[in-house]
């Protein structure tokens, strides 16, 4: 190896570069197989980064929504599509019930049985949770080939596709959504997403009848696994306005979006939770208008050959008139009558202040906050820097591809700043825009470097570079660090940020050991393993997926929030004292109520953290319980300072009964709650109308049992409470005596009523 | 109820005239998780010929919780039950027939001792308790031994666990020791159907699995599989009231709370598996259980089973644990014949001390086993069958064989063999 530097430093610069011109043209020869190789390692890489939570932990659905995801997953498996689609979910929802097959994106659960049962065909029986499991990462994988295509399609360039392949397939936003065991509709829509664009791009380059039926296609699928579908039957209409617009239209736009606008649609009625929404929701209004603006355009392009200039305009300026007003008519005419309408999350979209004012229940879920630049930065790091110079180079050098960027880069980002999901749907635009931008940086500045060390020089021997080769170096290594630093943050946050499955925590020990808190996998288990089979658990709406799917029993409210007066009658009963909420869960028949509780173990998202949320969606349809009642000293506290209303309410007293005694913190006193950084105000109290039933290791999840009635009028005391077999004897006792002395029964036990009241 | 009393003394004097017992010793012990019978009796031939069997009775209201008899002569042998086909359905007794091992002739006496193993036979009272409350077990017995022939002499002892406390008990008792009760030599009646009841304070925990599953399946390329699920139940005294944990926990921070709070709770399970197993797991259905630990010696792993809750009484968990064994250790190759496999393996659960109610044992051989064959087990099994599965890579399904067996414990924890022949190319084919 010495010797072989030796020789290339002996060489004059000329030799070198023959050497390097040798050696580039023996690359370019085997170009087509390094690069399928790169793209076949960027999809190893794609599903590999995903899998970290699986080796940290196990193979297991992790958070909220892929809990149902995975149940009604098995549904389909055991019970085949016929029976899915008609299928009444009892367990949820008590006592309304769920109809799953209508109120749900069959995309993915179809994706993962069909997969599940062709590996079976296959003689390859895999358990149809691995299947779950494993369904993000390969899809990522997919993502990352049908990016290269999209970036190939266009910039015209491979190796602006394979750093689009290599961005989305490390891109931080995107892992956050489909690690191994985030079994859920995103993971397969980014994929059927970037591939829509991808054969809309490729029929609108080519005009082609065949490739936009497979666009129509792949946007089946999409409306099939996602609710974002409505950003792509949007975008495309805008694209389809742009290129009229900058005077890039052609008959190839006109062909393509005539072809996928019915037919994508029709594809679209045909999934029942869809239905005939595809014609009627201002969602999928921006399409039907467009194909009418898109067939008057073609006849004032033929009109354009057969009339005179004036009479064009005059004609022109009538339409357009005329049109406007019928649409701006029709369309308030329909908002008015009801018949079309926008959905709560659409508006929120249009404008970011609306769920906090009319829906909090829209408010109230973490991933519908607005998105902070510390979480662009975290997300998508060095993309940030190359996106915009990707962007720019798209509007210097139009093409239909690039202007689709432009617009899709434009939207989505204006989207992800109204809530954090929808970053996940800025992802890709990123990745490519952020390819686009560095593939030409890199052109740009590797063209100077070869002319700097090529034969051709002017006069006075100097190179025609443009600028200095120090700056094309330097330029060459600030690109290489950041897509170095890119893979490293991407690894760092893969590992460490996204691999938790929320079901299962971990903490470090001070000795560096790993320990697994799995106190909510304890107690589900023991829902299901120590409960009968029909009993019905009350909790907040986030544990509802969770519990359904772990502890196989019964919930009022779950993660699919259609019903909020319900949420809010469990929200009412979390924030009412416990006489009312008894009453309350009497009446809505629980059994069991489930509550969260962080405080021992140093676990932050608790129900006492939301139950500023539960109070708030309690209030928003019972006035009677109102949010400022529940501030002592003008904050939300827990302890000496909190409300009564506060200290009397069910969620405080299911959360902190018996918590009083126990020490959590060293150096403090007793009932010291390590998330509040409070000792809590109240302490000693009993539960009157509730039984631990009980309580996880660490305290995280508590049951509670709702007691029975007792068979004496309910303003007596002591309650006796559960009619345990100890006290049967004495009711058998008592009842015989009330039968034989009525009057005895009415001088014993009504005394104490006269006198409590 | 006269009529039924006639009938009862004709079909017993019919029988009578057979044998006589003269000497029954009863021992009873309550110390373990189960409740065993020992009875060691003398019994003579009066009748007019030889006689092969004899008639041993056991109380209908006990039949159920019965799981095994075990009959052993004075030589050490195991001698033959065979379940007498009940002739008078209204008796309280339930008949079995127990053969000699040599034909007894006239006037000839006999020692031999019966073992009787029960379960479910132990009921908390009160049948729920608080957390610091210590539990009392209620036994109950005939206090005569059931018996079809008249007896001359016979003794009943009583073995409780070692610091008892007696709550309540009927019967005359002779006299009581710090262990044991023992009511003395009683000359009684045939069928003397009197009660025997003894309350005491005993705080163990009643584990019974309801349920056992045992999966081996073999590989060829060099490992057996094992997948065992178990359903537990702890029969001890419910909780009264409220489980709290901040009661409970006291034990994790002072160990001498151990001996105070939740004593009939199952907190962990001991087992003992080979040495050789490897990567070991421990799951249920909704994944894995992270709480367990084992350790390893020079002659076996020693794995501390967690369940993810303590059970209390009245409680149930389910789970399911597996390991893998080299093939090395337990498929031998007959070296005569080299298709001739022989796969060596103990036939019961490693959770020996427990009584599993439906135990179920299956060995999936590799597809194209044929000529199964398996040597002979010292016990009577409940059922057998051949069965098949399909798995990863599977044409022609695996033949399994699956050995069905009701109330195994630890007395059938037996080493065998089964044979079977798979010729090299499927040897090969795949794993």
């Amino acid at each position: 190896a010495e010797r072989e530097t030796m020789l290339l430093q002996e060489m004059e610069p000329s030799d070198l570069y023959i050497f390097f011109t040798k050696v580039g043209k023996f690359m370019q020869t085997i170009a087509p197989i390094i690069k399928w190789l790169i793209l076949a390692l960027i999809s190893l890489i794609a599903f590999s980064m995903r899998i970290f939570s699986v080796i940290r932990y196990e193979s297991i659905i992790h958070e909220f929504d892929p809990w149902f995801n995975y149940r009604s997953t098995q549904y389909l498996t055991h019970e085949g599509f016929y029976n899915f689609f008609n299928w009444f979910d009892a367990e949820s929802w008590y006592p309304l019930g769920r109809v799953v097959g209508g109120t749900v994106y069959p995309g993915i659960m179809s994706t993962a049985a069909i997969i599940h049962w062709t590996l079976k065909a296959l003689l390859i029986p895999v358990d149809i949770r691995n299947v779950c499991v494993f369904l993000a990462p390969v899809f990522s994988a997919f993502t990352a080939i049908s990016t290269y295509f999209l970036t190939k399609q266009v910039t015209k360039r491979s190796e602006a596709g394979l750093l689009g392949a290599l961005f989305v397939a490390l891109c931080p936003s995107y892992i956050s959504r489909s690690v191994a065991g985030s079994y859920d509709n995103e993971a397969v829509a980014i994929f059927a997403l970037v591939n829509t664009f991808y054969l809309w791009i490729k029929a609108a380059d080519t005009g082609s009848i065949l490739w936009a039926v497979a666009c129509s296609f792949q946007y089946g699928y999409m409306v099939a696994a996602w609710g974002g579908y409505s950003f792509i039957i949007n975008i495309i209409p805008i694209f389809v306005l742009a290129t009229i617009y900058l005077g890039k239209f052609s008959k190839k736009v006109y062909v393509a979006y005539s072809v996928f606008y019915p037919l994508a649609n029709m594809i679209a009625i045909q999934i029942p939770f869809v239905g005939f929404q595809a014609v009627k929701s201002s969602e999928h209004l921006a399409s039907h208008g467009v194909f009418f603006v898109l067939q008057a355009y073609m006849v004032y392009l033929y009109l354009q050959d057969h009339l005179s200039k004036q009479q064009l305009k005059t004609m022109g300026i009538t339409l357009i008139y005329v049109a406007g007003i019928l649409c701006l008519f029709g369309f308030t005419t329909l908002m008015v009558l009801g018949i079309t309408k926008w959905g709560g999350r659409s508006l929120t979209l249009l404008d970011p202040t609306y769920a906090k004012k009319y829906i909090p229940i829209v408010a109230s879920v973490s991933e519908h906050q607005a998105t902070t630049w510390s979480q662009y930065f975290f997300d998508l790091q060095g993309l940030m820097f190359f996106a915009p110079v990707g962007f720019w180079l798209c509007c210097k050098n139009v093409n239909n591809g690039k202007i689709f960027m432009g617009i899709y880069g434009i939207l989505s980002i204006y989207f992800s700043c109204v809530m954090i999901r929808l970053l996940l749907v800025m992802a890709p635009a990123v990745c490519i825009l952020a390819a686009i931008g560095a593939s030409g940086v890199i052109r740009k500045v590797s063209k100077e470097i070869r002319v700097f060390f090529g034969p051709e020089r002017d006069s006075s021997g100097q190179t025609k570079t443009k600028f200095p080769c120090e700056v094309s170096f330097a330029g060459l290594g600030v690109v290489f660090i950041m897509l170095v630093y890119y893979v490293l943050h991407s690894t760092y946050v893969s590992s460490e940020a996204y691999a938790n499955p929320t079901v299962i925590l971990s903490s470090r020990l001070p000795n560096g050991g790993k320990i697994i808190i799995d106190d909510y996998r304890e107690a589900y288990y023991w829902l299901r393993m120590n409960t009968p089979p029909d009993t019905k658990i009350m909790s907040w709406w986030d544990y509802g997926y969770q519990l359904t799917g772990l502890a196989n029993r019964t919930v009022l409210v779950d993660n699919n929030t259609w019903n909020n007066t319900h949420i809010a009658t469990v929200g009412m009963a979390m924030s009412s004292p416990e006489p009312e909420a008894y009453e309350i869960c009497k009446m809505l028949d629980v059994d069991y109520v489930l509550v969260i509780f962080g405080g021992y173990a140093y676990y932050s998202s608790d129900d006492i953290s939301k139950f500023l949320w539960m109070v708030r969606i309690g209030g928003g349809v019972y006035p009677h319980i109102r949010e400022v009642d529940y501030y002592g000293d003008h904050q939300y506290r827990t302890d000496a300072q909190a409300s009564e209303t506060m200290k009397n309410c069910l969620m405080y007293k299911l959360c902190y009964y018996r918590f009083g005694e126990v020490y959590t913190a060293h150096g403090q006193p007793a009932g010291y709650d390590t998330v509040r950084n409070a000792v809590i105000g109240k302490k000693d109290f009993k539960l009157e109308y509730f039984t631990e039933a009980f309580t996880s290791e660490r305290w995280i999840v508590r049951i509670y049992k709702v007691n029975k009635r007792s068979n004496r009028y309910p303003g007596m005391k002591p309650r006796l409470g559960d009619y345990s077999e100890t006290l049967k004897p004495t009711y058998e006792k008592f009842n015989a005596k009330f039968q034989r002395s009525n009057q005895n029964y009415q001088l014993t036990y009504f005394k104490p009523i006269q006198i409590t009241y | 109820k006269v009529l039924f009393l006639i009938l009862l003394s004709l079909s017993i004097t019919s029988l009578a005239a057979s044998f006589e017992n003269v000497q029954i010793n009863r021992k009873v012990v309550l110390k373990g998780k189960y409740v065993s019978v020992d009875i060691s009796c003398k019994l003579r031939n009066i009748a007019s010929g030889q006689k092969d069997f004899f008639v041993h009775a056991i109380h209908k209201n006990f039949s159920d919780n019965l799981v095994d008899i075990l009959p052993v002569s004075k030589r050490k042998s195991v001698l033959k039950v065979v379940r007498q086909p009940d002739s008078s359905k209204s008796s309280h007794f339930i008949q079995y027939q127990i053969h000699f091992d040599r034909p007894l002739d006239k006037d000839e006496s006999i020692d031999l001792t019966i073992k009787e193993l029960y379960k479910r036979r132990l009921t908390p009272i009160p049948k729920a308790i608080k957390l610091r409350e210590a539990q009392n077990l209620l036994f109950e017995d005939t206090l005569y031994y059931p018996t079809i022939y008249p007896t001359l002499m016979q003794k009943l002892v009583i073995e409780l666990p070692a610091p008892h406390k007696l709550v309540k008990q009927t019967g005359k008792v002779k006299a009581e020791g710090t262990k044991e009760l023992s009511y003395g030599e009683i000359a009684n009646k045939v069928f003397e159907d009197e009660k025997l009841q003894i309350i005491y304070e005993d705080n163990k925990p009643l584990p019974i699995f309801s349920e056992v599953v045992r999966e081996l399946e073999i590989s060829h390329w060099g490992n057996i599989a094992v997948t065992e699920s178990y359903v537990l139940h702890n029969q001890a005294a419910k909780i009264n009231g409220e489980f709290s944990r901040v009661d409970y926990q006291q034990i994790k921070y002072n160990p001498m709370m151990n001996e105070m709070i939740g004593r009939n709770i199952i907190k962990d399970l001991k087992i003992k598996i080979p040495r050789m197993a490897y990567g070991l797991w421990y799951r249920d259905v909704i994944g894995n259980v992270s709480s367990s630990h084992a350790t390893k010696d020079k002659a076996s792993i020693y794995w501390e089973v967690i369940p993810r809750f303590p059970i209390l009484g009245g409680w149930k968990d389910e789970w399911q644990i597996g390991y893998n064994l080299p093939t090395k250790y337990y498929l031998k190759v007959n070296k005569e014949d080299n298709e001739q496999t022989v796969l060596n393996t103990s036939f019961l659960h490693p959770f020996t001390d427990i009584i599993a109610e439906k135990y179920t044992l299956k060995i999936i051989l590799p597809s194209g086993a044929s000529n199964v064959q398996y040597t002979k087990l010292p016990f009577e099994l409940d059922n057998l069958k051949m069965d098949s599965v399909s798995s990863y890579l599977d044409l022609q399904a695996r033949p399994v064989l699956v050995f069905e067996k009701k109330n195994a414990h630890s007395f059938h924890s037996k080493n065998f063999q089964v044979i079977y022949d798979v010729d090299m190319l499927t040897r090969i084919e795949k794993p």
